[in-house]
């Protein structure tokens, strides 16, 4: 286990080297001059504009050194300024980030507490009717789009329930209700295609773990179904929705920069568009960064977890 | 089951399938011919006539300008069908040669790429896309390709892993020794074998590639207006859900079918070719 935890830091080292890499590079590969593109997109272009924010954002060095420089502010958690408002961009992201990471997590949590009665209950009814229609609501519930649903619940929200607070944000110490209740749209819009993916996931594992032999052994020794089904086949089928949990969360993280749009909310969403839309690289680049980082934390504790859980996994 | 129409025949006795087959079809056909099937010119305004409901006249009714809706999603749908289109087959030939290079010449080559290949699948796929775009410039080609290169590693593992196995078997330690050239046992040895997977991940792909270019073009930072697209239109429907929801509600739902069609065909389709996953 030691050695395989070491191997695998090893590899987020490798990838994130490489992810660092790309991400530095993403301004340098842009067609044409960058400073021209982002002055351009906001103020009239003269030379002196242009040499004071190719100074700035340090492109007149050569590149590794640019590389170098940049990687030591990172490491200092500088991810450098705003082109436009001179705010440090790591403020812009930390007040952006928690509104979103509270999205991805409560849908992701919902998804998964559902998906644990959905997928036992599914997994009792097995004739041919049962297995095509769980299979197309699942396909179907994955493929739907995360922001039509949003729309969905805001129109029939505005036409059951006119006076619910559908749209808008409230900061969580100002009301927690009406925190709360802002969420609610957004998080099951988020949340009902996760509760899909996983339903059907536990249920084919079940399935298959509902065939073995240390089953129906528990079943000859006369135990109680709840206690065969809680007890031995559960646990175990507990082990592969863990893993797709990081992909999710991958999944629902772009998702919620979609849907944030759909409900007003003042997320990562609305600060990464906005960035694009006024040629604010730098900001893109630190909002990639951080973000991507993240993820490849959640992953490594997710496969560590894993191999944690489930003893038959190789380490080698 | 043998070649194309027991194919076709396996896929029509499963319901799932059938739908699949249909939904698929009916996407196809009406993207494809959208400008001959769509009832109005998907530009032309009639103000007098905007937002209004379905009708005999306006089948799914007319957006803020009074323009048939019905004829900008058959347009949309043509959009997106071309930029996932185009994005899969990107992924698939830079992804596939990438894939296969690497497990017939293995070694450090191998292990270079598939490094390469972690590192574009650490990022989540969305925000990647973005970032692309954000390079490039949003519009519609910009994303198809933005999409394509997102799509690339995951090309490049499913077919590395078969790949790997086919190198080491007799037949083409045979053609190697009958002198055959690199090139004709991929093409003849390794690519026949390795077409069930790559259809199935293709048709997979592609649905998904309808919700990411969806998501993009809702925010924006996809296909641009006026050009029909149907993230779009659910994005500007938006503005006038209270007055009249049909833009949003059925470009979504235009959304919602394309990538059901193509995902209900690629999971019955790999039922249909790998034996062992069949009924899950």
């Amino acid at each position: 286990m030691l050695a395989y935890t070491v191997r695998r830091l090893l590899d987020l080292v490798l990838v994130l080297f490489g992810v660092s890499l790309l991400v530095f590079l993403m301004i340098r590969l842009i067609p044409g001059d960058a400073v021209q593109i982002m002055l351009g997109a906001n103020t009239e272009i003269t030379p002196d504009r242009l040499e004071a924010l190719r100074e700035k954002l340090g492109l007149n060095k050569p590149l590794p050194v640019q590389y170098w420089d940049w990687l030591a502010g990172v490491a200092h958690g500088d991810l450098g300024q705003s082109v436009w408002t001179g705010a440090p961009i790591r403020d812009e992201i930390l007040a952006r980030l928690p509104l979103t990471l509270e999205l991805t997590l409560l849908s992701l949590v919902l998804g998964v507490l559902l998906s644990i009665p959905v997928g036992i209950l599914t997994a009792y009814w097995r004739n041919s009717t049962a297995e095509y229609g769980v299979r197309l609501v699942a396909i179907a519930g994955v493929t739907v789009p995360s922001f039509w649903l949003g729309t969905l619940f805001i129109y029939l929200s505005f036409k059951l329930w006119p006076s619910f607070p559908a749209i808008g944000y409230v900061p969580l110490a100002e009301d927690p209700g009406g925190h709360f209740s802002r969420l609610l749209f957004p998080v099951l819009a988020l949340g009902l295609p996760v509760l899909a993916g996983l339903s059907r996931l536990l249920r084919s594992t079940l399935l298959d773990i509902l065939n073995q032999d240390y089953i129906r052994t528990a079943r000859a020794k006369g135990l109680a179904e709840r206690v065969v089904m809680y007890k031995h086949a559960l646990r175990n089928a507990l082990i592969p929705l863990v893993t797709v949990i990081g992909i999710q969360a991958g999944y629902l993280f772009g998702g919620a920069i979609v849907v944030e749009q759909v409900f007003a909310l003042p997320g990562m969403g609305r600060l990464i568009v906005g960035a694009i839309n006024e040629r604010n690289y730098p900001l893109v680049q630190g909002t990639i960064l951080l973000v991507t980082a993240g993820f490849v934390f959640i992953n490594l504790l997710v496969d560590l977890a894993y191999a944690y859980l489930d003893p038959r996994v190789e380490y080698a | 089951m043998s070649g194309t129409w027991g194919l076709a025949r396996g896929l029509l006795r499963n319901p799932l399938g059938a739908l699949g087959l249909i939904l698929t079809l009916l996407i196809v056909v009406g993207g494809l011919f959208a400008p001959w099937v769509a009832p109005y010119d998907p530009f032309r305004q009639d103000i007098l006539a905007r937002l209004a409901g379905p009708s005999a006249g306006h089948w799914l009714g007319t957006d803020q300008f009074g323009r048939d809706v019905l004829s900008r999603i058959l347009h949309g749908i043509r959009a997106s069908l071309g930029v996932a289109g185009l994005s899969v087959f990107i992924a698939l030939l830079i992804g596939g040669f990438l894939g296969i290079s690497a497990a017939y010449y293995g070694g450090l080559y191998d292990r270079l790429v598939m490094r390469v290949m972690d590192v574009f699948l650490a990022f989540p796929i969305i925000l990647l896309a973005i970032g692309i775009i954000a390079m490039l410039g949003p519009n519609q080609w910009n994303t198809a390709i933005a999409i394509g290169i997102v799509y690339i590693p995951i090309f490049a593992r499913l077919v590395r892993g078969p790949a790997l196995v086919l190198r080491e078997t007799e037949y083409v330690h045979a053609a190697q020794a009958l002198g055959a050239s690199t090139l004709r046992i991929i093409h003849r040895h390794l690519l026949p074998n390795l077409a069930s997977v790559i259809l199935v991940q293709s048709t997979l792909s592609l649905s998904t590639a309808i919700l990411v270019e969806a998501s993009l073009s809702f925010l924006g930072l996809g296909t641009q207006p006026p050009t029909p697209s149907l993230g779009l239109m659910l994005s500007e429907g938006r503005a006038y859900l209270t007055l009249s929801p049909w833009t949003s509600v059925f470009s979504g739902l235009a959304i919602l079918v394309a990538s059901l069609g193509f995902n209900l065909l690629g999971d019955v389709l790999r039922d249909a070719l790998d034996p062992r996953l069949r009924g899950r």
